[in-house]
């Protein structure tokens, strides 16, 4: 303890210092002193220690270090402004990315008492099988708002976009429907609000659980009014609810008395025809973890691991500039050594010079992260996708701001950057050994340097690539899964398709329009826009409306037991739809005009759908049983049997599913697909028109083309795929500009020795040859240990990728070759300059 | 004098000034903790008002110890005391009082 106290103390005391506590700790040894009484001595011995060696560091000393700091950067200001512009740059980024996963990842939702903040799901399930999370109708959330007690203030909320008809131009607003416990549960201020006539003002810059809401409406005002009925519809579920753990209640416990009450909703609200073979079951979840977004997080960390990487290049990079700088100091510093200076003061002196840039670096930064901090933070996390399966918003882009977790980060990485730039030349240029360098001059110190200098500038060299390859992999593993999404079959045609949802409420049904005829003139209208090939109505893929619902019979397997049924996604289409979409057909017919209501239920099956359900025998002809009104008994027959088309993301699995003619299961909402000749976002107004002169207070939504809505769906990976590429470009950039430095570097201290070999006989081709090898080497070993890196840390982008597996042989292959192209290139220069060495010239210098 | 000297400061210069002290003698009679006695004495030493010097090794040697560091009041030391003193009186304070003489023995 003792000894490691003295190591702090300034040189000229350490001795003294030393005795004098030995002399103290015998003392208190023979006087019998209690353990505390010995902890104390040690704590104070600690404390002297310190305080002699701040006291080293005087301010005066500081100061003058600084100035003579910044007199040495602006000596040489390309240098400096180079270095503070990549150290400012990467600072920046870093910290502007590092302030998004703070917000996303450390922070807790802004409302108050958000560890007590739970959501609660809706379970239904198959008996004894997974149990699928559903939303709650009114009745269900009145009932569990009067029996359960362990979670309390419980409110309903969900987003919708609706249209504004009434105010000129129809508009769509981003709407928060909610029960009015909603803003009292969040601490959210509502203001003005009245009772009937809807819209009151919340706090500015609340933006809603979703984050995009501009307007909340309450539940109960909109739906006696537009949606009459739905509030007594125990099965009509679409919202979701939110509650507060009462005061002392762990999460289990609300956890066991919730699951009690969801057993019991079967029994308490009759099911629809088919659901009665449901089980249901309810659960809940922590608020934090029920918005958390596992891939949205993961690119966040991702994105930060990448900018500190570029981070760490740039500082090996000034390491290796201010060590080749260093090698030229080196008289300075032997005249300084041999005028006193001790080993510690040259140090000192240079690490000041680091740190001073790297503080530079540091401030400019911080500016630049407070100024992105708005524009990328928001768009990032808008890019990266924020809500989670509950409408909940990850991230809050409004409290985006540089707090003092963010400070702190940027500060400590400052310093660690300035530190681990300056501590290596620091340490070769104070090894300097004064009267050598007086005595001997260049040629006696070139030597020595050689075997120190260029080692360490090879390790800087050899961290710098492996870095850039674990870079570049990632950014060529998004790159791939990126185009994978693009190219991926989706089983249809997604070029020249327009897409839009529309949907009539309970009031059309009961005013005497029947869903089933009203979408079949819709499809009529859509037909006759000229420009449109064919137009159907169905599910959107990547954009709903969806349903899901049980297989329970086929003719091949009658009386399947519950265990054995199977989950089918379900659309109601029109005629032609297979045709429409593009899909292939592997037998059968589409369905067609003739399948009416009054004929025989048909359904067109999925490939994976026919295959599991008929194994062993031709489903063409054969029925089966569906939990939907009219297709249990006697049930559907299968009519034709389409390659699967891909309804989710491109990345999602392929479902099981089925489509069955409009009008024979017709549905209130739907989409509406419309495959056109040219541009299909050029219709829009037609389109739009068209159906305002069929229903003019209708609200069609989410009217984009295929390629637009499914651009939507890969808007992260390609935003990760632009930033690791960017990134991976700087690095690049900076691998070049290092090892070109190197390599120019070494040229210039070998020049006798090149020289001397030109003047044996040497020709160009081995000279270059012997300066390119050295390049060449110290690539390869980067890129080996790179490689090494690289298959160990792509792993953590396990939640991104899609169609490769994490470890990419091909794209490392790829990222290699250009590594060393790069290298041969950034080499190729200053090894050329190695053979026009004049020999004569070589050996007269000195 | 520019500053006025604190208590602590005050109670350890009259603790030197008392006799020859050591560091650990200091910490037993004012009932510090080392590390304020230490720092302190390292300040005053650099504002020469006080001095360390090591004891005669025979001392040691015949009293079968390591040497210690013995510290004593400079004239400046002296004259800043006296003048703080005169500031803690002044105020109603009697400072050296503070002092234990336990533990003051040798």
């Amino acid at each position: 303890m003792l000894v490691w106290a003295a190591i702090v103390v300034p040189g000229h005391l350490r001795q003294d210092r030393r005795l004098e506590w030995e002399a103290e700790l015998w003392q208190l040894r023979t006087a019998d002193g209690g353990v505390g009484e010995l902890m104390h001595f040690l704590c104070g011995v600690w404390l002297d220690a310190i305080w002699e060696w701040k006291e080293g560091w005087r301010m005066e000393l500081l100061m003058h270090d600084v100035r003579f700091a910044a007199r040495t950067l602006a000596r040489s200001p390309g240098f400096t402004l180079a270095a503070v512009l990549t150290l400012a740059l990467s600072i920046g980024a870093s910290t502007a990315l590092f302030s998004v996963v703070d917000e996303a990842v450390f922070t807790d939702p802004p409302y108050p008492e958000p560890d007590r903040l739970v959501v609660v799901d809706m379970l239904f399930g198959l008996p004894d099988g997974e149990m699928n999370t559903s939303n709650w109708s009114y009745p269900r959330y009145e009932a569990l708002r009067e029996e359960v007690t362990s979670v309390q203030e419980l409110a309903g909320y969900e987003s919708r976009t609706m249209t504004l008809t009434e105010l000129g131009d129809p508009a769509v607003i981003s709407v928060e429907v909610s029960t009015p416990s909603l803003f009292p549960l969040l601490g959210v201020n509502a203001q003005r609000g009245l009772r009937f006539q809807v819209i009151g003002v919340v706090e500015d810059g609340y933006r809603g659980v979703s984050g995009e809401a501009e307007v909340w409406i309450p539940m109960s005002s909109l739906w006696e009014v537009v949606e009459p009925g739905m509030l007594d519809d125990a099965w009509n579920q679409h919202f979701f609810v939110m509650g507060r753990l009462a005061e002392g209640v762990s999460i289990d416990l609300a956890q066991s008395e919730v699951a009690a009450f969801g057993g019991t909703v079967m029994e308490r609200f009759p099911a629809p025809v088919g659901a009665e073979r449901l089980s249901s079951s309810a659960q809940v979840v922590s608020l934090k973890e029920a918005s958390s977004n596992p891939a949205a997080t993961t690119s966040m960390w991702a994105l930060l691991a990448a900018v500190i990487l570029v981070l760490l290049i740039a500082t090996a990079n000034l390491a290796g500039l201010l060590l080749a700088r260093g090698a030229t100091r080196q008289r300075e510093a032997a005249v300084r050594a041999s005028l006193g200076a001790g080993r510690a003061r040259l140090v000192r002196q240079l690490l000041t010079e680091s740190l001073t840039l790297a503080a530079i670096g540091g401030v400019f930064g911080l500016a630049l992260a407070s100024v992105g901090v708005d524009l990328l933070g928001a768009w990032l996390a808008d890019a990266l996708g924020t809500s989670s399966a509950r409408a909940l918003q990850a991230i809050d882009t409004a409290a985006l701001t540089i707090d003092w977790r963010v400070f702190t980060f940027a500060f400590g990485l400052t310093g660690g950057v300035g530190l681990a730039f300056g501590l290596l030349p620091a340490w070769q240029t104070s090894r300097a050994d004064p009267s050598s360098w007086l005595r001997g001059g260049r040629s006696a110190i070139g030597a020595r340097r050689r075997t120190l200098g260029i080692s360490s500038r090879n390790l800087l060299m050899v961290s710098q690539v492996a870095l850039a390859v674990i870079l570049l992999s990632a950014a060529s593993l998004m790159m791939r899964t990126t185009l994978n999404l693009q190219s991926v079959g989706l089983g249809f045609e997604r070029e020249n398709l327009l897409t839009a949802t529309y949907a009539l409420t309970p009031a059309d049904e009961q005013s005497g329009i029947d869903p089933g005829t009203f979408h079949v003139d819709v499809v009529d209208r859509m037909r006759a826009i000229p420009g449109v090939l064919a137009a159907s109505v169905g599910e959107v893929p990547m954009g709903g409306p969806t349903w899901r619902i049980l297989v329970f019979g086929s003719e091949g397997r009658p009386a399947l037991t519950p265990a054995e049924h199977v989950w089918i996604r379900i659309q109601p289409v029109a005629d032609g739809h297979m045709e429409m979409l593009g899909a292939t057909f592997i037998d059968g017919r589409d369905i067609e005009t003739t399948d009416d209501w009054n004929t025989e239920k048909v359904v067109v099956l999925g490939r994976t759908a026919a295959e599991e359900l008929f194994p062993d025998s031709d489903p063409i002809g054969q029925k089966i049983q569906l939990s939907w009104s009219g297709y249990a008994d006697p049930g559907a027959t299968v009519v034709g049997i389409v390659e699967d088309v891909q309804l989710g993301r491109p990345n999602d699995p392929i479902e099981r599913q089925a489509f069955v003619p409009v009008r024979q299961a017709p549905q209130l909402e739907t989409g509406l697909l419309i495959r056109t000749a040219g541009d299909p976002e050029a219709l829009i107004p037609a389109m739009r028109s068209a159906m305002a002169e069929l229903a003019p207070d209708l609200a069609v939504t989410s009217v984009m083309s295929m390629e637009t809505r499914a651009a939507g769906t890969t808007v992260r990976s390609r935003v990760l795929t632009m930033l690791l590429g960017f990134f991976g470009v700087a690095a690049l950039f900076l691998v070049a500009v290092g090892l070109y430095g190197t390599i120019a570097y070494s040229v210039t201290q070998r020049t006798r020795e090149l020289g001397l070999r030109a003047s044996l006989g040497a020709d160009r081709g081995s000279l270059a040859a012997l300066v390119l090898r050295q390049g060449v080497g110290v690539t390869l070993v980067g890129i080996g240990v790179g490689v090494i890196g690289s298959t160990w840390a792509t792993r953590f982008l396990q939640d991104l990728v899609f169609g490769t597996r994490t470890v990419d042989p091909v794209g490392l292959v790829g990222v290699c070759t250009i590594l060393l192209g790069v290298a041969l290139a950034a080499a190729y220069l200053p090894a050329r300059r190695g053979t026009r060495i004049d020999p004569m010239e070589a050996l007269r210098a000195d | 004098m520019s500053r006025a000297l604190g208590v602590t400061t005050v109670l350890i210069l009259t603790a030197v000034d008392r006799g020859v002290c050591y560091g650990l003698d200091i910490v037993n009679r004012t009932a510090m903790l080392p590390g304020t006695v230490y720092t302190t004495l390292r300040r005053l030493e650099r504002r020469d008002f006080v001095r360390g010097q090591w004891e005669d090794a025979e001392v040691a040697e015949k009293e079968r110890r390591p040497r210690r560091r013995y510290y004593e009041l400079t004239p400046d030391g002296e004259k800043a005391l006296e003048s703080a003193r005169a500031h803690f009186a002044a105020l109603g304070v009697d400072v050296a009082s503070q002092l234990s003489t336990v533990g003051a023995g040798e």
